[in-house]
């Protein structure tokens, strides 16, 4: 394999894995962008998206509509969680919050385990098919299946958010929640559906994805926590902020895998994250606010 | 001054009773496996204190903590079995080279607040995880230390028995919590915590909150690696697993158990959590054969989520709470019949 | 003798002036009340005075000292103390501790210190705690010295602040509406207060709304309007200035 077709290898595995952080980021982002939370749990959201579709299709349930009730599963799941413990600790301090989502990622992964053990499940790709060869590099039809989900969830958002109720008031709530609720909108059923939302992205991210990674109860923890740095790269205030800041962390991840070390890569996004952290910690697109005393 | 008096001769008192009833406790309970869990409290409670200072009182946070705990424990396993220096000058190395680096990486990391300070701590913690599985020229990798740890001794006592371990052990979680007692009585511990009160207010007074935070970081940092090294010289072999985030996430919930900001709130949270655990190792298996690995993880979590709801502060305060208000309710109810 | 200038002084947020060219001296030992409508930019001086803001043009300069660009806490070491509109007390301690605080400027023990209390690290809390003491019973709280600081009324909250501030023994003390939130009866308290800290050699820089007391305990007044400095006078001067009356206490009904 010459240079290019090495590249080109690289940047497709890149925009692979980059498809899942930025729809992983995205998550974040909404939730982030409505409640002001941090939702550590997003990577288990995907998690449980992966397992439920895993134990559908194992039952017999067709692809497309295990794929269908997988997500709404888990949206469903997410909402109760959302209003039995984030609802319930609405008055508490943003650290108190913060340590309530891990201790919910933390018990979440608990339960998966309990449920499914540690075995790695396999799911079968969405259509058969060998490696397609693309200008010298390779690239498995799974892969083109995620970056294809990926940029048809992104327009779908995009439109949802442009042009629909739900959409439109999600985003009044980021622009002003006060007015947004002199409009009638509440912030508690915005809160929900921002919640109900992202789990679906999520879910929809992992179910994609598990045919190349394998579907494993602590799937969630590693790309829950590179979807977050994805959308701290991008601002997290930000939604194409996320999405190009996933890309981007794929991407890097990819070729520093190639061409550096593959041990580190995981080490690799963590020192982005400080890298971006120390730098511009309001990431590429966001904005810091100050607290007005 | 008076009522300042007779708090502050209290406080010393409960210590030094506490300090008997630990002493003593080897006396009563001859047991190895009991006393090899109450060595284990005695470590994580080192760690949970230190975590406390950093979380209850400057109300910071930190989700790396497993990785200062780790960089102590491969400090004393790297130093004395490969390269034969003294144990106890391995403790104080990699005491002072995690303070060191703890400062060091806080510059950064403290100028962040809330969420993204979480982050960043929890980015520190993998990436110094990362580190002891890539490194496994200096490390030994996923497979741990090659070479066994060798003991501690004073003198021509070799420290290699579940009953002086814990009095090496206790003797340091004492001195542990005597000194963040002291600190957080003093001038330092009240400069702390305004900075949990009020950034702005603290800094308004002159507080240089900046400083302080690196300060207590890296204060914890060397209670983490001291308990890390003691680890080391305990169990006399260590790989990368112990030192990972679910790491950070136990000793985080011990310190939020028993109560962030408060002295015996460590001690608290941690022998509960370490009770809950061996209880949940043993008990289990019996009703769920089936569950493999560590399936505490769930109780954690959802002791993590339940106690931040409804006892914020902990189960000491907590509890000392709901008692107060159960015995005004009393009153008030003998008051009016 | 002027103990605070501002020159010219500016502060942008985006294309906004919260503060345009404004300049003005505080004078040794005089009480000097900053007024002006809601949005005037008064909080936003004392953030830039006290250094949570740089200015995006013009100086501060205290005790001939330029300042602007220090940080909080070094400003505070210069001995400017302040009170916040929206109280920043601690919660998490007792009143005492509230305004032992207070004397971290004035006091030395560090981590070494705190560790092993020896002799002058006690005797130092000692003072410390005698010093705090006298400040809160300056502001008749000394009673309440062991309670939470969040069990107290607001009212008395917001002297507590007062007391915390004072305990650095500031050249110049600013109080961001001190009077907000009181009744009268608490109001005199805090005259009187203020009285007292002027007479110990405090100079004081005041934001409030309450025109009433202004009038009676201001030496001088700066008026500030969307920004910008509007007028500077004695309180006749003022309630007899033909743009503040305009702009200001027209409409709020006129002092007399």
């Amino acid at each position: 394999m010459n240079l290019a077709s090495e590249l080109l290898q690289y940047l497709l595995s890149g925009l692979t894995m980059g498809g899942i952080y930025a729809l992983v980021a995205l998550g974040f982002v909404i939730i982030h962008n409505v409640t002001g939370i941090i939702n550590f749990a997003q990577g288990e959201f995907m998690m449980l998206g992966a397992m439920f579709m895993v134990t559908l299709v194992g039952l017999g349930i067709p692809v497309p509509l295990s794929l269908v009730l997988s997500i709404i599963l888990v949206m469903l799941l997410v909402g109760l969680i959302e209003i039995g413990t984030i609802r319930t600790a609405k008055r508490a301090s943003t650290i108190s919050l913060i340590i309530i989502t891990i201790g919910l990622s933390t018990a979440i992964r608990g339960i998966a385990l309990l449920v499914w053990g540690t075995n790695p499940y396999k799911l079968e790709p969405f259509t058969k098919g060998g490696p397609i060869n693309l200008g010298g590099a390779t690239i498995v039809p799974q892969s083109l299946w995620v970056i294809g989900t990926t940029v048809v969830v992104l327009a779908l958002t995009y439109f949802i958010f442009e042009y629909t109720f739900w959409g439109k008031a999600l985003r009044a709530c980021v622009v002003n929640k006060f007015a947004a609720r002199l409009m009638g909108i509440s912030p508690q059923r915005m809160s929900l559906f921002a919640f109900m939302f992202s789990a679906a992205l999520s879910a929809l991210a992992g179910i994609v994805i598990a045919p190349i990674t394998y579907a494993t109860y602590d799937m969630g923890l590693m790309l829950g926590v590179k979807g977050f740095i994805a959308a701290v790269i991008g601002g997290l205030s930000s939604t194409p902020g996320a999405v190009i800041g996933g890309l981007a962390l794929g991407i890097i991840e990819a070729f520093g895998a190639g061409l550096v070390s593959s041990g580190y890569k995981d080490g690799m996004a963590f020192v982005i994250l400080l890298l971006v952290l120390f730098i511009k910690p309001s990431g590429i697109f966001g904005a810091f606010g100050s607290k007005r005393v | 001054m008076k009522d300042l008096l007779r708090r502050k001769r209290l406080r010393h008192s409960l210590i030094a009773l506490f300090t008997v009833l630990i002493f003593a406790l080897p006396f009563i309970i001859s047991n190895n496996y009991y006393l090899s869990v109450l060595v284990i409290i005695g470590i994580h409670t080192t760690v949970a204190v230190g975590l406390c200072l950093l979380m209850g009182y400057a109300g910071q946070i930190s989700l790396g903590h497993a990785g200062f705990y780790g960089l102590g424990a491969y400090a004393s396993g790297i130093l004395t079995s490969t390269y034969n220096i003294s144990p106890w000058v391995a403790i104080i190395a990699g005491a002072i080279g995690t303070g060191i680096i703890a400062y060091v990486m806080g510059i950064p990391i403290f100028r962040l607040k809330e969420h993204y300070l979480a982050l960043a701590t929890l980015g520190l913690g993998l990436i110094i995880h990362v580190i002891f599985v890539e490194e496994v020229e200096l490390t030994g990798g996923p497979s741990g230390l090659s070479k066994s740890i060798p003991p501690l001794s004073i003198g021509n006592l070799a420290i290699d028995t579940d009953s002086t371990f814990y009095f090496l052990v206790w003797a340091v979680a004492l001195l542990a919590i005597i000194i963040a007692n002291n600190v957080v009585h003093s001038r330092i511990g009240r400069a702390l915590r305004s900075i949990h009160g009020s950034e702005f207010a603290a800094q308004s007074l002159g507080v240089d909150t900046g400083k302080f935070k690196l300060q207590i970081f890296a204060l914890s940092a060397v209670y983490a690696s001291v308990a890390g090294s003691l680890y080391a010289h305990y169990i006399t072999f260590i790989s990368p697993s112990p030192f990972g985030l679910m790491t950070s996430i136990q000793f985080m919930v011990m310190a939020v158990v028993g109560g962030l900001a408060s002295i015996w709130g460590p001690i608290f949270g941690v022998t509960a959590i370490t009770l809950l655990t061996e209880g949940l190792k043993t008990y289990v298996p019996l009703i769920y054969p089936q569950a493999g690995g560590e399936y505490e993880i769930v109780v954690f979590g959802l002791l993590l989520v339940i106690i931040m709801i409804f006892l914020p502060e902990g189960l000491t305060s907590g509890l000392v709470n709901i008692y107060e208000r159960w015995r005004h309710r009393k009153e008030r109810a003998h008051e009016n019949p | 003798m002027k103990i605070l200038e501002i020159n010219n002084l500016t502060k942008s947020f985006g294309g906004v002036h919260a503060i345009d060219d404004v300049s003005f001296s505080v004078h040794r030992g005089e009480i000097l009340a900053v007024i002006g409508p809601n949005g005037a930019g008064k909080t936003t001086l004392f953030n830039l005075i006290t250094g949570i803001y740089s200015p995006s043009c013009g100086t501060i300069n205290f005790c001939d000292e330029e300042i602007d660009g220090l940080t909080s806490y070094q400003i505070a070491c210069k001995g400017i103390a302040r009170t916040f509109q929206n109280l920043q007390i601690f919660n998490n301690m007792t009143v005492l501790e509230n305004v032992m605080v207070g004397r971290h400027t004035k006091s030395k023990t560090g981590f070494l210190g705190a560790i092993v209390p020896i002799g002058h690290v006690q005797r130092e809390e000692i003072d410390i705690i005698d010093k705090s003491l006298d400040r809160l019973a300056q502001v008749g709280l000394a009673d309440k010295a062991l309670e939470d600081a969040s069990s107290l009324p607001y009212g008395q909250q917001k002297l507590l602040e007062i007391a915390r501030a004072a305990a650095l023994e500031p050249a110049l003390l600013l109080l961001d509406e001190p009077a907000a939130g009181l009744n009268s009866t608490e109001t005199r308290e805090l005259v009187d207060i203020i009285y007292q800290l002027r007479d110990q050699g405090v100079t004081i820089l005041l934001v409030e709304h309450d025109m009433e007391t202004v009038m009676e305990i201001a030496d001088r007044l700066v008026v500030l309007n969307f920004g910008n400095k509007l007028a500077e006078g004695t309180p006749y001067e003022i309630q007899n200035n033909q743009e503040v009356i305009t702009a200001y206490l027209g409409e709020e009904g006129s002092v007399c």
